[in-house]
């Protein structure tokens, strides 16, 4: 994989589909990241984990995505949740209010776990 | 802080961000001396001040952690907490303010903790009432730092350990029943307090045996709470006492008639803001309810943008806004720059949503909002290709809870773009925020520091991006990625900007480090730590034709 790329692993962990990201989230990983999400959703897919545990950088173009989707999953009735930030994105996640909309948590378990209760 | 005050053993100016005060203190000599005392004292690490709204807490808070700024090594750093509606983000809001870079997750407070115990430092908390769930971590800090006091103000106390509660009462009032002499009724707090502020819209007037049982009667009715006092006093320019007494009455003879189950001094706050509102012109009114959308003040353009028309004239926001702050119901701050900008107090922006919901106006003031802060993040993406971007970040990083506040409304009403044009601002401007703390903290006190040796697979600009040095943290993250092996294309494409401001950037980095080629840029970011673990070799290797 190159530098620039974001590699794309969709999985089913029920009740989540786990989309593991792995590499770098910038403007490159728009197509991968998107196509893999609307992928999932034709094939009715309802609650998503975007897994970061495989990024180890961010910016705000790669966030801009994210926001794009969560917005698309809304307007679908869809769940999006997110799991693997390091400490830093996290934070920056909570001091942009991201998380109202798109929980994070600390392991696919814990997700599992939470949707279970909802 | 550990013991008794002793002026000659501190140093004198220790750090502060305590607000600026246009006006000084009155009639709370009394309160300020035993809440200096009380915070003196060795075993009072929380000190809460409670009390209606209205009542002059944070007057107050800040006039206690003046006086006793000497006395903490580290300094005295004031949060206001209003604009805060989750309360995780009141860590952060301390962190920043402190200047500490967190990490995320259940280690957060923890971290903050290990930066608090080593310093002596105040922390004022402001409105506190609005994040109640942050008071155990509040708490928690207190109990793990030793050097560390905080000084709340809140409507309820906190109810956690340590906490020692300080009830604000109003000012002390007259006997309407038997005005004393003049000289005396004008040493009364309350009084005093009425004809500072009639004088300051007002500068003729005085108290005279004609218009003392006017005053101490206003006073009295007004349950001697600072706020409405305020308000009341704002109309002397044009209405005499006597009159503005006969114009509230009828409406708190109105409010105590009502419902008997709430605390008497909340009808007066509501008569004041009520009576003060009523007496507005419509544009006014108007423009009062529209300020309501911001969070964390504004700018006078963001005034113009958000508030006018529907009622209020464009050319006359600016008076209008002037005719506001002179009757108390807007405050202005002076911030970077000289700028001046706008808020309401916390009591007064409640009323005022309020008004704005009884109205019907919320909805359209926040598609105004978020479109004004679409437009402000659209013309911050422009600076932000300039080579100095820092002063640009700062004034997004200003503005955080204005453009939070944008992206929660267009993220709920399905707005992608604007969505995205704001949330990508707002994600430069708190790597900028967190950047600053990174950069202003010694290297030695980073508790990640031993991570940060190892080598990582992917590009690391995030680091190199907040690293200072003679680059903007834009040139930052594109030498990082230039020596990653980016082509100009490539750098465009992962920053999200046209190939020739990549271009432009590159030739920026050359210039401003006097080398020749990208290559040379590439060793450059790697002798200067900007790519984590990278070794020049290494990086020589990925370069084309490397």
């Amino acid at each position: 994989m190159a530098m620039n790329e974001v590699r794309v692993n969709v999985r089913q962990v029920p009740p989540l589909l786990v989309i593991d990201l792995d590499g770098s989230v910038t403007g490159f990983a728009d197509g991968a990241i998107t196509s893999a999400y609307r992928a999932a959703t034709d094939e009715g897919s309802r609650d998503f984990l975007l897994n970061f545990a495989g990024v180890d950088y961010v910016n705000s173009a790669g966030i801009a995505i994210i926001i794009a989707m969560l917005i698309e999953a809304r307007k679908a009735n869809q769940r999006l949740m997110v799991t693997g930030l390091t400490p830093h994105y996290q934070k920056i996640f909570d001091m942009m209010g991201l998380s109202e909309y798109a929980p994070v948590f600390e392991s696919i378990e814990a997700a599992s776990a939470w949707l279970a209760r909802q | 802080m550990t013991g008794p005050v002793d002026p000659q053993h501190f140093n004198p100016r220790p750090p502060h961000n305590l607000p600026v005060q246009a006006t000084e203190l009155i009639g709370r000599d009394e309160e300020v001396a035993r809440a200096v005392n009380e915070l003196q004292r060795p075993d009072v690490r929380l000190l809460t001040l409670t009390g209606p709204a209205g009542t002059g807490k944070t007057r107050l808070a800040i006039e206690v952690a003046e006086r006793v700024l000497p006395a903490f090594r580290d300094g005295v750093f004031f949060v206001d907490v209003a604009p805060l509606s989750d309360a995780p983000l009141v860590v952060s809001a301390v962190a920043q303010t402190l200047g500490v870079r967190l990490p995320a997750g259940d280690d957060e407070r923890q971290y903050l903790d290990e930066w608090l115990r080593e310093r002596e430092l105040l922390l004022v908390l402001d409105n506190f009432e609005q994040a109640v769930a942050a008071a155990p971590q509040v708490a928690a800090l207190v109990a793990g730092c030793q050097g560390l006091k905080v000084l709340v103000t809140s409507r309820a106390p906190l109810r956690v350990r340590w906490e020692h509660e300080f009830p604000v009462p109003p000012l002390e009032l007259p006997d309407a029943g038997e005005i004393p002499p003049l000289d005396a009724l004008a040493r009364i707090p309350a009084v005093v307090l009425f004809v500072e502020r009639a004088r300051s819209v007002k500068p003729d007037f005085a108290l005279t045996q004609r218009n003392a049982g006017a005053v101490a009667e206003l006073c009295v009715r007004l349950d001697g709470l600072p706020l409405a006092l305020e308000l009341a006093a704002a109309r002397s320019k044009v209405l005499a006492p006597q009159a503005i007494l006969e114009r509230l009455q009828g409406r708190l003879d109105l409010l105590s008639a009502g419902a008997q189950d709430r605390p008497a001094r909340h009808h007066t706050l509501r008569a004041a803001l009520d009576w003060s509102y009523d007496l507005l012109s419509p544009p006014e009114q108007a423009l009062l309810r529209r300020l309501s959308i911001f969070v964390g003040g504004c700018s006078l353009d963001a005034v113009e943008a958000v508030c006018a028309g529907d009622g209020v004239p464009a050319d006359q926001v600016l008076d209008l806004l002037a005719q506001l702050v002179d009757k108390s119901l807007v405050v202005t701050e002076t911030v970077m720059d000289g700028d001046v900008r706008y808020r309401l107090l916390e009591t007064i922006r409640q009323y005022a949503d309020e008004a704005a919901g009884q109205h019907g106006e919320v909805a359209d003031a926040g598609r105004l909002h978020a479109g004004h802060f679409n437009q402000v993040a659209e013309d911050g993406e422009t600076q932000l290709q300039r080579p100095d971007s820092a002063p640009e970040l700062d004034r997004m990083a200003l503005e955080r809870d204005n453009l939070r506040a944008a992206l929660r409304w267009s993220t709920e009403n399905g707005q992608t773009q604007q969505a995205v044009r704001i949330g990508t601002m707002l994600w430069e401007a708190m790597e900028h925020v967190l950047a600053e703390a990174e950069s202003a903290r010694p290297a030695s006190s980073d508790p990640d520091s031993a991570t940060t040796g190892t080598a990582t697979p992917a590009a690391d600009a995030a680091q190199g991006a907040r690293l200072p040095g003679p680059l903007s943290a834009r040139e930052r993250e594109v030498i990082v990625l230039l020596a990653r092996g980016f082509t100009n294309r490539q750098v465009a494409d992962a920053l999200v900007i046209a190939e020739g401001t990549a271009e432009r950037h590159v030739a920026n980095i050359l210039n401003k480090l006097s080398l020749s080629s990208r290559a040379q840029a590439a060793v450059w970011a790697v002798e200067h730590g900007l790519l984590a673990g990278g070794s020049t070799q290494g990086v020589l290797e990925t370069l084309p034709g490397g």
